[in-house]
């Protein structure tokens, strides 16, 4: 049990597991009451629960249920959706760098999504949105694995998750360039750039029984992922229906990330950071790692939208734009980090 | 008479139109270690995973005389223990987190919360292939030997009646190949049925029970060693000649020249 090698590790599973999921949790509540409470018009906590609780100003209330619950509410949901996506994409193709995101998956939800708004199909707030981002993400994500194959390796994907990506780009960019006026292009453009700001509480309505659906579907194939450690074939002989579980995670994946970029655009990388950051704490367990990757993407998103409140700009910094800039370096620091095995041609 | 414990009955494979395997009809009992040869291209690999249901195939194969097709996957997997080649594991999961994926046909969600039995086939799989010492181990740091072993005693917590190996020892130094297929010889005593893939004919003829030997997706020869691995047969499938030296007054088999 206790060899002298294996005397170097960290603390036991059993011990890491503990406390992780109630710290994420409390640390989820916090920024949700930080989400709150922060913004051009500050609510301390007593005058947060006065609001709640019915009494307080008819302002703060205003601001509170109307402006600021629905802002938090999706910042959790679309973050945790986010990193669950990443978690279990990551461990569909069992490679820390797959992640919605690389693959395209939300910028053909959103240009299915704007072109529906092009054509007159959609406005933002009618169920049909979520329904086409839904679609152009399933479509997305069913061509990538479609095209990597059984045996997918990194370079394979992230090729045709770029190529799928480019596409995505090309006819959100047409769609624009053929915008009845030069509003409209401005208004998908903005939308594009994935905000939490102005949405209320129909916004909420219209995302989260998809995201709460798309969860159950991606948390019920928690032990197929382990098994899928072994390899396809492996995982096969354990009993598991891989084609079923593929065609699962896909659609869960899809509908998750749709419905949140038909609600926020796009926001990137959490899908990447979040279970990246979770892996470390869970033995690299990939079902152990879906909740508190889930948690983590929900902390990250609410941390990042009360960042783009408080720092200081001319004009609103948008909350995607934020994770992006955050994102990206920390997906070249994954690629350093994974350099020797990249170099050598890893699977 | 009852029903050998795992039988194939006009076994064909084709891949991309291609026919991997033609016409196979072998059948196994309990309790022997069989050893599955043949040159490359034979459909050596295809056979087993066509014995293991885990590729299409035409034909039938039964084990203890049902139908292997009209059992649920999961009780598959409970009977038949299957070693892939090449022993990937994608993240750096605890060589115990490992080896408990045996235990998943059985409805083990989590390695972390193992009921009494399970944690007892974990760790008799592990005692019986001499890793338990690695047990808190990634296996990514382990070395390609105490790897092969921790994949081993994996597929031994299943505790399948049939283990179905392919190529356990290969890129193995001599000594955790010999390991291997003693390890995978005491399964064989216990009453499991080992069919092992395996390019190293010296060790086969040594430690197998049975050989069946395959050429172009046929069935060449099934019987004992000495009867299939004759001077004749390896010149015409494997195009060696052998050199039999009495080793311990047991005749050894060498490879020695192309023929």
């Amino acid at each position: 049990m206790t060899s002298g090698r294996g005397a170097i590790l960290p603390a036991g599973p059993k011990a890491a597991r503990l406390w992780l999921v109630p710290a994420l949790l409390l640390l989820v509540g916090l920024l949700f009451l930080g989400s709150l409470a922060i913004g051009p018009v500050r609510l301390p906590v007593p005058e947060l629960l006065a609001a709640l609780s019915g009494r307080g100003k008819e302002a703060h209330r205003v601001i509170l249920l109307e402006l600021r619950l629905p802002r938090a509410l999706l910042a959790v949901s679309i973050g945790f959706m986010l990193g669950l996506a990443g978690a279990a994409m990551q461990g569909l193709m069992r490679n820390p760098l797959a992640a919605p995101s690389l693959f395209g998956a939300p910028q053909s939800a959103a240009f299915a999504a704007v072109a529906t708004i092009a054509l007159g199909l959609n406005d933002t707030l009618s169920w049909g949105l979520p329904v086409a981002a839904i679609l152009g993400a399933f479509l997305s994500v069913f061509l990538l694995v479609a095209i990597a194959g059984r045996n997918a390796s990194l370079l394979l994907l992230i090729l045709s998750g770029l190529a799928v990506s480019s596409l995505a780009g090309a006819g959100t960019a047409l769609a624009m360039n053929l915008a009845a006026n030069p509003f409209a292009a401005l208004e998908i453009a903005f939308w594009l750039l994935g905000s939490l700001e102005d949405r209320s509480m129909r916004h909420v309505m219209l995302a989260l029984p998809f995201i709460l659906v798309a969860s159950l579907l991606l948390f019920s194939q928690r032990g197929a992922f382990r098994a899928l450690s072994l390899g396809e074939e492996a995982a096969a002989s354990l009993g598991v229906a891989v084609g079923r579980l593929r065609f699962t995670v896909i659609l869960g994946v899809a509908i998750g990330v749709g419905a949140s970029v038909a609600v926020a655009g796009t926001i990137a990388f959490i899908g990447l950071v979040a279970p990246h950051l979770m892996r470390p704490l869970v033995n690299h367990d990939p079902a152990r790692l879906l909740l508190p990757a889930g948690l983590a993407g929900a902390a990250l998103l609410l941390a990042a939208d009360i960042a783009v409140r408080i720092i200081p700009a001319q004009s609103d910094i948008k909350v995607g734009v934020l994770t992006s800039i955050i994102g990206v370096p920390f997906f070249l620091l994954l690629i350093v980090r994974q350099r020797k095995s990249l170099a050598g041609g890893m699977t | 008479m009852t029903a050998p414990l795992l039988a194939a009955e006009g076994l064909c494979v084709e891949l991309g139109g291609k026919a991997i395997l033609r016409d196979l009809s072998v059948n196994f009992p309990s309790g022997r270690f069989v050893a599955l040869l043949g040159p490359n291209g034979a459909g050596k690999t295809t056979a087993l995973k066509a014995l293991a249901g885990l590729v299409p195939a035409r034909g039938r194969v039964s084990i203890a005389g049902e139908a292997l097709a009209r059992i649920s996957s999961r009780e598959r997997a409970r009977r038949i223990g299957y070693l892939p080649q090449g022993h990937a594991v994608h993240w750096p999961l605890t060589a115990r987190d490992v080896v408990a994926l045996g235990r998943y046909p059985h409805g083990v969600a989590d390695p972390a919360r193992l009921s009494k039995r399970d944690a007892e086939a974990v760790d008799c799989a592990m005692a019986r292939t001499d890793c338990a010492h690695l047990a808190h181990q990634p296996v990514q740091t382990l070395s390609g030997g105490e790897r092969a072993r921790v994949m081993l005693a994996r597929v031994l917590a299943t505790e399948a009646a049939i283990l179905l190996a392919d190529e356990p020892t290969a890129a193995l130094d001599p000594r955790h190949q010999l390991a291997v297929m003693d390890d995978l010889k005491g399964e064989s005593r216990r009453g499991t049925l080992v069919i092992a893939v395996t390019h190293d004919i010296a060790l086969a003829a040594r430690m197998a029970d049975e050989i069946v030997l395959l050429h172009d997706g046929r069935l060449v020869a099934q019987g004992s060693p000495e009867a299939v691995l004759t001077d004749a047969n390896l010149a015409q499938i494997y195009g060696v000649t052998v050199a039999r030296p009495i080793i311990d007054g047991q005749a050894a088999l060498v490879p020695w020249a192309l023929s």
